[in-house]
């Protein structure tokens, strides 16, 4: 009997304590990792400065490669000139490899690299996903923060962006801007690009989005937007799965050229699947100037697939809206 | 008939009946005192209002004075006018920000070059700007590719 008495509130104190315990070690485990990936990327993130027709700018980045690549926001690169890096506390001069106000961000190299952050894949994150970031908030010191993805957004305030961005609900300040947001494997899976509702939340840059201007860099030695030159509405009824149907078309345009006819019904631009019209704002963005894309469409019930050679985007030519009066002054 | 006497009585008295000596001077210097009192309660504006209001009816303005005020008028403007300019400019930043620079040139105040207003960041100066957009950037036409 005495057995028992002493092992009944033994076990209730463990079952009350348990899952307290439980908990904390929980957030231990996470602090724990958060804690290990900053000390083990901090060196790949730096902060740069530049000087621009109004005073210098300051900003964060993070080298992507050991050839001292680096991603940063346009606006460390538009309109600057004497870009430095601060790295392991050596002042490095940068020069600027392209510059992509569509995507808002630029690429700088510097000589020496002390460390970089491999990319990962940003079609893995689902909401919810865990991801910290690392950045230069202010003139303060290199600071780590912890959150989830909360959207896949095109929009925000009925403004369309230029492709998906990441919702990322990690407070933000400025000069955090071009930050990298890791996976807890350490990739880099995003670049901060622009606070949200007064820097409460934050939007970032995909990194495939990223590294699609990276490859155009690689290649063309630049950013090259492709073009079809055709727009698409809201289909009356869905047909095969999607809504999005080809309703103006330029005659001299490549889309025109390739055999596309108006009254189309998109399925597939690329490797992008089609179901409602706001789909081909991705799609579009993927699209490089000069190669052939697949262009998978219904016609009279049948499905069709064709190849158009997509040119330059007129954005290339006349630049788009670019962010408007930034809320973030001196 | 005895009232009527009683009467003619009391009326002879009233007759010779007389206010005290003074009354009349203290009449007037207390109704002075209680005109100043009523005036006073009102403030001072009322009280200059209410005076100019009795004087200016009866002013009269010479009418090379009118003319002399004119031209004193145009002289100052002529005068700013061609002496001191104000240039305001808003630059639209790359990081998406408006600066406002003045350049203000003062021939009246013996400057020759073109003074900044600290309104402007100016390297060394003021603190940096650390770049944070509001929103990504835009695509102006989403459904056109």
């Amino acid at each position: 009997m005495s057995r028992i008495g002493f092992s009944l509130p033994t076990l209730l104190v463990f079952a009350t304590l348990g899952p307290l315990l439980a908990q904390d070690n929980a957030v231990d485990a996470i602090s724990s990792k958060v804690r290990q990936l900053f000390e083990e990327k901090k060196g790949a993130v730096v902060q740069i400065e530049a000087q621009d027709p109004h005073g210098t700018i300051r900003g964060t980045g993070f080298y992507i490669d050991a050839m001292g690549t680096l991603f940063t926001l346009a606006a460390m690169a538009d309109g600057t000139e004497s870009i430095t890096v601060m790295a392991n506390g050596k002042k490095l001069p940068a020069k600027v490899l392209a510059c992509d106000t569509r995507s808002g961000i630029a690429l700088l190299q510097t000589q020496d690299c002390p460390a970089f952050i491999p990319p990962g894949d940003s079609n893995e994150l689902a909401i919810a996903s865990p991801v910290i970031m690392i950045g230069y908030p202010l003139d303060l010191d290199l600071s780590p923060g912890f959150g989830l993805i909360s959207g896949f957004d095109r929009k925000f305030a009925d403004v369309y962006f230029s492709t998906t961005h990441l919702r990322v609900n990690i407070p933000v300040m400025r000069g955090q801007g071009g930050s990298p947001i890791l996976d807890m494997n350490g990739k880099a899976v995003g670049i901060v690009v622009s606070s949200v509702d007064g820097g409460a939340t934050c939007y970032a840059l995909p990194i495939n989005a990223a590294e699609k201007i990276l490859g155009d860099y690689a290649r063309f030695g630049e950013a090259r937007h492709g073009w079809v030159g055709v727009k698409v509405d809201l289909a009356g009824e869905t047909v095969q799965g999607s809504n999005a149907v080809i309703g103006e078309l330029d005659p001299e345009t490549p889309a025109a050229k390739s055999g596309l006819q108006k009254g189309d019904v998109l399925r597939r631009v690329g490797k992008v699947p089609i179901h409602r019209p706001e789909d081909v704002l991705d799609a579009s963005f993927y699209l490089t100037a000069g190669d052939s894309t697949e262009i998978e469409v219904v016609r009279d019930g049948k499905p069709l697939t064709l190849n158009v050679e997509t040119v330059l985007h007129p954005w290339a030519v006349k630049p788009t809206l670019q962010a408007g009066p930034s809320l973030m002054g001196n | 008939m005895s009232d009527e006497s009683d009467i003619q009585k009391l009326l002879r008295l009233k007759r010779y009946e007389q206010p005290p000596e003074g009354y009349y001077e203290d009449f007037l210097r207390e109704f002075q005192r209680r005109q100043r009192a009523e005036v006073l309660k009102s403030s001072v504006w009322e009280i200059v209002w209410d005076r100019l209001g009795h004087i200016l009816p009866d002013f009269r303005v010479p009418a090379y004075a009118y003319a002399a005020i004119g031209f004193m008028a145009v002289a100052a403007s002529s005068f700013i006018l061609t002496t001191g300019e104000v240039n305001t400019q808003i630059a639209a930043r790359p990081s998406g920000d408006a600066a406002v620079t003045f350049d203000l040139n003062s021939k009246a105040a013996g400057l020759t070059q073109p003074v900044p207003i600290p309104t402007t960041r100016m390297v060394g100066t003021l603190p940096p700007h650390y770049v944070l957009q509001p929103r990504p950037a835009v695509k102006d036409e989403p459904y056109r590719f």
